[in-house]
């Protein structure tokens, strides 16, 4: 299993280690309830060093990525990145990313951890025209910092740019982090606002260090995938090998804002037909979790129309929630139905995504 | 740092057991809730059910996972923790006190073999962690 520069940095603080993706990563540093409230409250500090970072330079770049990803970023501004699906020839998802522009000719892809060598791959046998596809992502370490306070924090510590209101959401910039050079863009996983911050490995634990150190009077938390993955989760964004897979057709996501079905990318043709399950949220009535593989009845019983994907308790909702793969009939907002679980049914509801806004109640 | 109560007896399955005449009273171990993390709920038998040793008797959610409790011991239910029910982060912070989960009329007494005394059940733990 491959660790990340700051595996010796989680052990220090505590953090209990767990595989993800051929990873060896933190689950948790001081705990999963703590560390989603610090985030949503104040500051959390994720170690992202695992994800993949794919450049694609020269000439044929944009072309390339026209191919490979559900929309052209070909119009991007430089400066700015896009969330778009990478499918296969039938539509189903070989990965999600987000792609930024570092120059005319020049973009960045940022991909998941255990789909990055195939990406690689796959983006090479796509290439068209004069294009440089590199992985990137061994040369490069990345840190998220997410939640109300995060601007704050990195803005004690940000030598350039002057001012991170200059990024906006999705925006990119090279700047200088606590004398340490840093790729920053505005984006994340959690519903929150914040900063994926990237730089060399070999400068990463300083990195992450200053930022703790920084963070530690506005309650920074240190976080792992286990805050991680209840933020994403009440944020309503899909998880690869959980809601977005090789299983599913693309537009079953629900994403449709993600795929322009005016451009000809890889998958297209098998995307305009309408899919048979389509992603939504659920709530359960109370604090115990449906689980992924878990089937969804109508609340009147009958056969199952759905499948859980993702679920969990969820910190700032108070209840048992999560994501679902279900019959487009049965998917209307509101919907009341029973979840089978470890032989129990439980009563829950269909709910529009997400289930937390920032800003919103919850 | 793991806390392994010399005054009970232990499953393989990391529930522990105080037994004091006809009554067993069962939890998790410190060692469980430790590798569960934060617990979100714990569903509770109901008095009066009966159980055989090793059988699945709940199911307690941490953030994470979701995994069944399985009785120690045979016997039949005579009281609950309900106060898990509002609290089930009682077992994180005293799972051999606050977070005890049921208790049991004794119909059988565990064969012998069965359980674990403290310093196998520390050996097993230790082991698991290699």
């Amino acid at each position: 299993m491959r660790r990340t520069p700051l595996y010796p940095w989680h052990v220090s603080l505590g953090a209990r280690m767990v595989g993800f993706g051929g990873w060896e990563m933190p689950v948790q540093v001081t705990g999963i309830i703590d560390e989603h409230h610090s985030t949503r409250r104040a500051a959390g500090l994720f170690d992202t060093c695992h994800m993949g970072e794919i450049r694609l330079r020269g000439p044929g770049a944009a072309g390339t990525l026209a191919r490979v990803l559900t929309r052209p970023v070909s119009d991007l501004a430089v400066g700015q990145g896009r969330y778009a699906m990478m499918c296969a020839e039938d539509g189903t998802v070989i990965d999600d990313t987000i792609t930024f522009r570092l120059g005319d000719e020049d973009f960045w892809v940022v991909v998941n951890a255990a789909t990055r060598e195939d990406d690689v791959g796959w983006i090479e046998s796509y290439a068209i025209g004069a294009c440089d596809v590199d992985d990137e992502s061994d040369a490069t370490a990345k840190l998220d910092l997410q939640g109300p306070a995060a601007s704050i924090v990195l803005g004690l510590l940000c030598e350039a740019p002057a001012d991170l209101a200059c990024i906006r959401r999705f925006g990119i910039v090279d700047g200088i982090v606590a004398g340490i050079p840093a790729r920053i863009a505005r984006a994340g996983y959690t519903g929150e606002d914040g900063f994926e911050v990237f730089c060399d490995p070999s400068r990463v634990v300083d990195l992450a260090g200053a930022i703790h150190e920084a963070g530690e009077s506005h309650d920074l938390a240190v976080c792992g995938l286990g805050a991680r993955d209840t933020l994403r989760l009440e944020a309503g964004l899909p998880l690869y090998g959980h809601e977005l897979s090789r299983n599913r057709p693309a537009h079953a996501s629900g994403m449709g804002w993600a795929i322009d079905l005016n451009a000809r990318f890889v998958g297209r043709d098998h995307l305009a037909a309408a899919p048979a399950e389509i992603l939504v949220a659920f709530r359960m009535q109370g604090r115990r979790a449906a689980r992924e593989g878990d089937r969804i009845l109508p609340a009147a019983g009958g056969d199952p129309i759905g499948t859980v994907s993702s679920g969990s308790f969820c910190p700032t909702l108070g209840v048992a929630a999560g994501l679902a793969y279900i019959e487009p009939a049965h998917a209307e907002a509101g919907t009341p139905v029973a979840v089978d679980s470890r032989g129990k049914s439980l009563p829950a509801r269909i709910e529009k995504k997400p289930l937390y806004k920032r800003g919103h109640a919850a | 740092m793991v806390e392994v109560p010399d005054d009970l007896l232990y499953s393989k399955d990391h529930e522990w057991v105080r037994i004091e005449g006809k009554t067993a009273t069962v939890g998790i171990t410190d060692y469980a809730q430790q590798q569960l993390g934060d617990l979100t709920h714990v569903e509770l038998p109901d008095p009066g059910d009966h159980f055989n040793q090793f059988d699945e008797v709940s199911v307690i959610d941490s953030v994470k996972a979701s995994s069944d409790i399985y009785t120690p011991i045979s016997g039949t239910v005579t009281e609950v923790n309900s106060a898990l029910s509002n609290r089930p982060e009682a077992i994180n912070t005293d799972p051999y006190g606050d977070g005890w989960i049921f208790r049991m009329e004794i119909v059988e007494e565990p064969e012998e073999g069965s359980l674990l005394s403290p310093a196998a059940y520390d050996h097993l733990i230790d082991s698991d962690d290699e």
